[in-house]
């Protein structure tokens, strides 16, 4: 559905997109996730030919992408990181506005709107203007906007910024629902945790580069790192620590404020070999945690930063 | 029309502060109208100003000439020659002017060396001005007639002096119909029109143009399959009647409310102003399109629209009359639109004849008026290529950059 190769952004001396590829497959959810300044919205912009690039290729529906491609524009809904609504119009008024540029004729447009008033859960502010709405209300009117006219594809740029988590699991919720209407989805998220929930297969960027691909086991299994072991404790010798530290599938391990933390080697799970170490020394313990790998985990050994650095 | 109908909508949400000053223009204007009397008296009736005359000299035809020819003009009010007396009328201004003629004046006149007339008048007032005037012109033209001919005796040269001065030249007003002249109260509603025209202009255009070039709703809209052509066409359509319906009511406003002081004008001078107002629209509608790209939020816009029109309304004279302008203000004013609409009421508003000698200032001034639009549009599409090449990131773009 989406082919773009080799893209290269710049302005002026800094490379926006460093030959950034990307292939989406019909009725995936597709998942852009990297920092603030990694590239995602520059890459959709791009994309949706909204900015001019210097090198590459992009193709949506199998047709080369341009401003002037109304035919894939038309299967297209865009749902912008900021709130892109007229204040001067109602919630019902917005939507239709911005529908009737996808769908001219009115009576087929009617059913659509109240679709996607009802699909954001907005029937009971449709007069409202949006400077009354909570900022949670307000991106559902945002998506509202981009999906009315039942796109294809949609590509949602951070839909979820500075939401609460009610209204960001609504909007989650809608996401999957539109994904399960048939609609492929392109989200853009520096929410590792929305990004691993939501997306089928992931990609991760870092200064305009693609570092990463694949669905969340093959991202995670790309790493050394594997699950991270918590164990609750009064006090750890340092000989035991030691020894937990040459256990064989142990990359590193710590304690600190009552918490041995250990981050394991790949597959492996010394879960009941890290006990027995502490049972044999005598050492109590408490409540113990077993963490598989995040998205975050591949992105620091990867790049060496957090993901929200 | 998608984008037609959305300016529309924009428009109604934002048309409390457009009905504010249509109202309070109109309130006005209903006030001003309402203290015009519509008979407004052209006749004019001469003073007739308090002199007196104190001849220090002897009766003489030269003297009794002047004495006859002032209290012609004015109403002569006897005064004793005693200082005491002469400065208590002055004072209580029973008299506004006291001429001394000195013993032996009239030999002086009649030898060619005249003594000088000693004369007391009040300070700053027109009336004494006027008798000092007419004093020294009998007086001029007694020398002038003895001095052309001194074969004249002192009474045919006082003869002839107040013959000549009791010549009046008659001008007459020629109107090529039987109409009455525009009435002043329309010609003032037409100059003010000029700023309201303006301001709601500016205003109504600015406010939808405001919210479609706000970047995340410039983005929005460029995804839609909705072509440039088809976006320009909403928005033109749109321009264009809110230009045609601003210039209606305003138009309709001025006359209606004058309309009892119109009665009897001529509707070809009422047309020529309403196709003068008609064209200035244009001018309000290309500094919109320019302006739009300079403001960007509501505040900025009222004070903007305000700034301009009231500025280049004072300039072009329609509040102020450009007489009362510095000499320099009156240079540059005739680079402003506003003059030439000026310029035009006023021509329009003083034909008395319509030929094409007469209405060929106003045909000028019409083409100035669309010059300055034409101008000021091409500057505007200009602007507009030159800030779209700019505006390569859109909104959120920014957070890409700030890296």
């Amino acid at each position: 559905m989406i082919h773009v190769k080799n893209l290269v952004k710049r302005y002026g001396k800094l490379v926006a997109l460093d030959h950034f590829s990307l292939d989406v497959q019909d009725g995936e959810i597709f998942g852009l996730l990297g920092p603030n300044g990694s590239g995602k919205t520059t890459a959709i912009n791009c994309i949706l030919s909204l900015l001019t690039y210097d090198k590459g290729e992009i193709s949506l529906f199998g047709e080369p992408m341009s401003p002037t491609n109304y035919k894939s524009k038309r299967k297209i809904g865009v749902v912008p990181q900021n709130v892109a609504v007229f204040n001067e119009l109602t919630v019902q008024e917005n939507i239709d506005y911005f529908c009737s540029l996808y769908v001219s004729d009115k009576t087929e447009r009617k059913p659509l709107v109240e679709e996607a008033i009802a699909f954001v859960g907005l029937s009971d502010y449709r007069k409202f203007l949006p400077k009354k709405l909570s900022g949670g209300l307000l991106r559902r009117l945002n998506i509202a906007c981009g999906i009315a006219h039942k796109p294809e594809l949609i590509f949602l740029d951070e839909p979820t910024v500075a939401v609460d988590p009610q209204s960001r699991n609504n909007i989650l919720e809608g996401i999957k629902a539109l994904n399960a209407s048939g609609a492929t989805i392109v989200y853009t998220s520096h929410y590792m945790e929305e990004v691993e929930q939501l997306c089928s297969r992931i990609m991760i960027m870092d200064r305009g580069r693609a570092i990463a691909t694949g669905t969340r086991e093959e991202l995670t299994a790309l790493i050394h790192t594997g699950e991270k072991l918590t164990v609750e404790t009064i006090s750890l010798p340092l000989a035991v620590l030691e020894q937990i530290r040459n256990l064989p599938d142990v990359l590193r391990a710590d304690y600190t404020e009552g918490h041995l933390t250990a981050d394991c080697k790949g597959m492996g799970h010394p879960v009941i070999d890290v006990l027995d170490l502490l049972r044999q020394n005598q050492v109590p313990f408490g409540q113990v945690y077993s963490e598989p790998p995040t998205l975050n985990d591949v992105f620091l050994e990867i790049t060496g930063k957090q993901l929200r650095d | 029309m998608k984008v037609f109908k959305a300016s529309l909508l924009i428009l109604k949400r934002r048309a409390v502060q457009v009905i504010v000053y249509l109202s309070m223009f109109t309130a006005m204007f209903i006030i001003i109208a309402s203290f015009y009397s519509e008979q407004v008296s052209t006749d004019f009736s001469a003073v007739r100003p308090a002199f007196t005359v104190i001849n220090r000299d002897k009766d003489t035809p030269l003297t009794e000439g002047l004495m006859e020819f002032l209290r012609d003009k004015g109403t002569e009010h006897v005064l004793p020659d005693e200082k005491q007396e002469l400065q208590d009328a002055a004072f209580y201004h029973a008299t506004e002017y006291i001429l001394i003629i000195p013993e032996g004046f009239d030999e002086s006149v009649w030898s060619g060396n005249p003594l000088s007339l000693e004369a007391a008048s009040i300070p700053g007032t027109g009336k004494s001005y006027y008798i000092d005037s007419l004093a020294n012109q009998y007086w001029s033209f007694v020398d002038a007639y003895h001095k052309a001919d001194s074969s004249l005796d002192r009474k045919a040269v006082s003869r002839m002096t107040l013959e000549a001065l009791s010549l009046e030249s008659s001008a007459e007003t020629l109107r090529q119909t039987n109409s009455q002249p525009i009435s002043d109260l329309y010609e003032s509603y037409n100059r003010v029109q000029s700023y309201i025209l303006m301001v709601v202009t500016l205003l109504c255009v600015t406010s939808i143009t405001m919210s479609f070039r706000r970047p995340d709703l410039r983005m929005r809209n460029l995804c839609a399959p909705t072509t440039t052509r088809q976006k320009n066409l909403g928005l033109f359509l749109y321009c264009s009647l809110v230009g045609f319906v601003v210039w209606l009511s305003t138009s309709l406003l001025g006359y209606l409310v004058s309309l009892p002081s119109l009665a009897g004008a001529d509707g070809r001078l009422v047309a020529l102003l309403f196709a003068n107002s008609f064209l200035y629209t244009f001018v309000a509608l290309s500094i919109a399109m320019l302006l739009n790209y300079f403001i960007s939020n509501p505040n900025t816009q009222n004070a903007i629209a305000n700034f301009l029109s009231l500025a280049l309304s004072f300039l072009g004279g329609a509040f102020v009359p450009l007489e009362f302008l510095s000499e320099g203000l009156r240079t540059v004013s005739r680079f402003t639109p506003v003059y030439w609409y000026s310029e035009a009421v006023s021509d329009i508003c003083n034909l008395t004849l319509l030929n094409k000698e007469t209405l060929a200032p106003i045909w000028r001034s019409f083409a100035m008026e669309l010059g300055f639009a034409a101008a000021i549009l091409c500057v505007a599409l200009a602007v507009g290529k030159t800030k779209n090449k700019a505006e390569s990131s859109f909104g959120s773009t920014r957070t890409e950059l700030e890296m």
